[in-house]
């Protein structure tokens, strides 16, 4: 194996390793054998008990520094990174571990730079809290990929052999692959949480994420997946509203095409109570949900799907809430976000998972006709 | 077709079962008669929901809806076929309309409103936004209702640009109208009405950015060239 090393700062990695294995020409289901035997043996732990991966054979690595979460604290950083090599990879497998704790993490692709410093301070590799609690920051970059996986240990429950844990890995049908182009730059957000919030706190005090990046060789034969991130962020939930849904469409095929979702994913905190995603037609029509979560702190990310989107079709997404009595946003309430309750309670939109609200989803899609963000 | 078939939870299903019950007579039109027990065993499914608070004009007639929009000062602003409607940054980013409504003869506490936006050529969605608003009623004309304008969460923020669609937004008609939905499953939506979206921004920069990201071809991540530094937000995210 060829491993091509790449130090973007002190703490952040990424990691080419050489190509020319024949993936592609093995079947579906020997390849996702095969994933799992290796994820097997390449996720666990370092000597300091973070999580950590083998790097992939054919593929590259990125790779968070191990960071500080503090009892009472919310850590949100934003790494980032450059695709290395001189050619265009195609991805096909996707694997993150993470260490307990984790509230999710993002992979962007960077385009505009709004308030995250130059580019010359994201060449120098970070950007620690702050603006990267600021999503509107990256209003058009392009999503790669997400996870909310959040404990590890679960991995390896036997009274839960569905669940993931902290691990995730995602073989992409054979012949559909994300592509990077050489030199492009790609930021991963980690948000951690070790706050009374419900289920999640961090255990070891420490957050750190690894991915890896698994290649197939380029061919005529590949579809390249498409993701859409939408959200919608002017929301308000006030303890005496009785419960409200926000409700919002995204586009994803035009009037000449037809597109397959094979994945998706949503994101709100704990006062969400139902998480919905449709089909919605070229007309307006919503079908049933193919996608449902009531689960805020480790929502199930849906694999396998098949899901045809017609052409001028899209997904239909509805976020419902209800704020209990004792429960207050008023220390980060955002003023300018609209909410015009009286109540200094309400919530509004934000990533603090204590006193703020979410409604965002991520789709994954081919064939991939644009990237698509919805806001 | 206008009606969007939310499946949202058992709930709402039920909601609109009992709904349908009342519309095929089988409620006691306020007449003193008991309801049917098929009536009486969805309003026991239907006891959550909560009771209609808010009143607005005569419950048993047929409600109406007029679509409208926000003004950046929080007041109502009328809309006519032929009217431009400008297109305005909200914190998140891209560009919206603020879509509104005032409705009568239906219940406006907890009832669900959804701005539609759509193209006039063939009626296609462009995009549409809802949400759970109350509707009171309108001082001086207190049989209709509409929510509270002064916020910008208290009116659909329509996503219409970055432009998904692959077509003309911007200066030709597209179609505009309100839905809404209260607490027991009644739903009416406003008549269409056919306006020019268009992007009014004083800063030349952030009109440049509203007709990028409008534009027909227009790809997330083409990058638009905002000048560093430039906010375009309506408000600035604190």
């Amino acid at each position: 194996m060829r491993t091509l090393s790449i130090f973007a700062t002190a703490g952040l990695t990424i990691s080419l390793a050489g190509c020319g294995d024949d993936n592609a020409a093995e079947g579906e289901s020997e390849a996702e054998a095969e994933a799992e035997s290796e994820a097997e043996a390449c996720a666990g732990f370092d000597e300091d008990g973070n999580a950590d991966l083998c790097e992939p054979e054919s593929g590259f690595q990125i790779e968070t520094p191990a960071f500080a979460v503090e009892v009472g604290q919310e850590v949100q950083n934003c790494y980032f990174f450059t695709i290395p090599g001189d050619e265009e990879l195609w991805v096909n497998r996707i694997e993150i571990v993470q260490n307990d704790g984790t509230h999710h993490m993002n992979v962007f692709r960077v385009n505009t730079v709004v308030n995250l410093g130059t580019e010359a301070d994201i060449a120098a590799g970070a950007v620690e809290g702050g603006e990267c609690w600021t999503s509107p920051n990256w209003a058009d970059w392009p999503m790669v990929i997400n996870s909310q996986e959040s404990r590890p240990e679960d991995a390896s429950n036997p009274d839960d052999p569905e669940s993931t844990g902290g691990h995730f890995d995602w073989q992409l049908p054979e012949n559909v692959a994300q592509r990077f182009e050489p030199g492009e730059v790609i930021m991963l957000q980690s948000h951690y949480v070790n706050v009374g919030a419900g289920d999640q706190l961090t255990p070891s005090g420490v957050g750190k994420a690894v991915v890896n990046f698994y290649t197939v060789p380029a061919s005529s034969d590949l579809m390249e997946l498409g993701t859409a991130f939408a959200t919608n962020q002017s929301i308000c939930i006030c303890p005496d509203d009785g419960g409200v849904t926000f409700e919002s469409s995204c586009q994803l095929a035009q009037d000449d095409e037809t597109v397959t979702i094979i994945a998706a994913n949503s994101h709100f905190h704990s006062r969400g109570d139902l998480f919905t995603i449709s089909v919605i037609d070229a007309e307006g029509d919503a079908s049933e949900p193919f996608y449902e979560s009531d689960t805020w702190d480790d929502p199930p990310m849906a694999r396998g799907l098949e899901i045809p989107i017609p052409a001028g079709g899209g997904v239909h997404y509805a976020c419902s809430y209800h704020l209990e009595d004792d429960e207050c946003g008023t220390e980060t309430r955002n003023p300018n976000n609209g909410c015009v309750s009286d109540d200094p309670c309400c919530m509004t939109f934000g990533g603090h998972v204590e006193n703020q609200e979410h409604c965002n989803i991520f789709v994954f899609y081919y064939p991939k006709t644009r990237d698509v963000g919805c806001f | 077709m206008q009606h969007l078939r939310l499946l949202l939870s058992q709930d709402a299903r039920r909601r609109l079962l009992l709904a349908a019950a009342a519309l095929a007579g089988g409620c006691d039109g306020g007449d003193g008669s008991e309801p049917s027990p098929d009536v009486a065993a969805l309003e026991d499914a239907a006891s959550d929901a909560p009771p209609c608070e808010v009143a607005l004009g005569e419950i048993a007639a047929e409600p109406q809806a007029v679509v409208e929009l926000r003004g950046e000062d929080g007041t109502p602003i009328p809309l006519e076929d032929g009217d431009d409607v400008p297109l305005i940054r909200p914190l998140q980013g891209g560009h919206v309309v603020f879509i509104g409504a005032r409705i009568t003869n239906i219940c406006g506490n907890n009832a669900q409103l959804r701005g539609w936006v759509r193209h006039a050529s063939d009626g296609n969605l462009v995009n549409l936004e809802g949400r759970t608003l109350d509707f009171d009623p309108i001082k001086g004309d207190e049989a209709w209702g509409r929510p509270n304008y002064a916020g910008i969460a208290g009116v659909t923020n329509v996503p219409v640009c970055p432009n998904n669609t692959g077509r003309p937004l911007l200066g030709g008609p597209v179609l505009i109208s309100a839905e809404v939905e209260d607490r027991a499953g009644r739903t009416v939506v406003s008549p269409q009405v056919a306006v020019n979206l268009v992007c009014t921004q004083e800063s030349k920069e952030c009109r440049g950015l509203c007709e990028c990201e409008c534009d027909e071809d227009y790809d997330l991540g083409d990058g638009c060239d905002l000048p560093q530094g430039t906010d375009c937000a309506l408000f600035t995210t604190p």
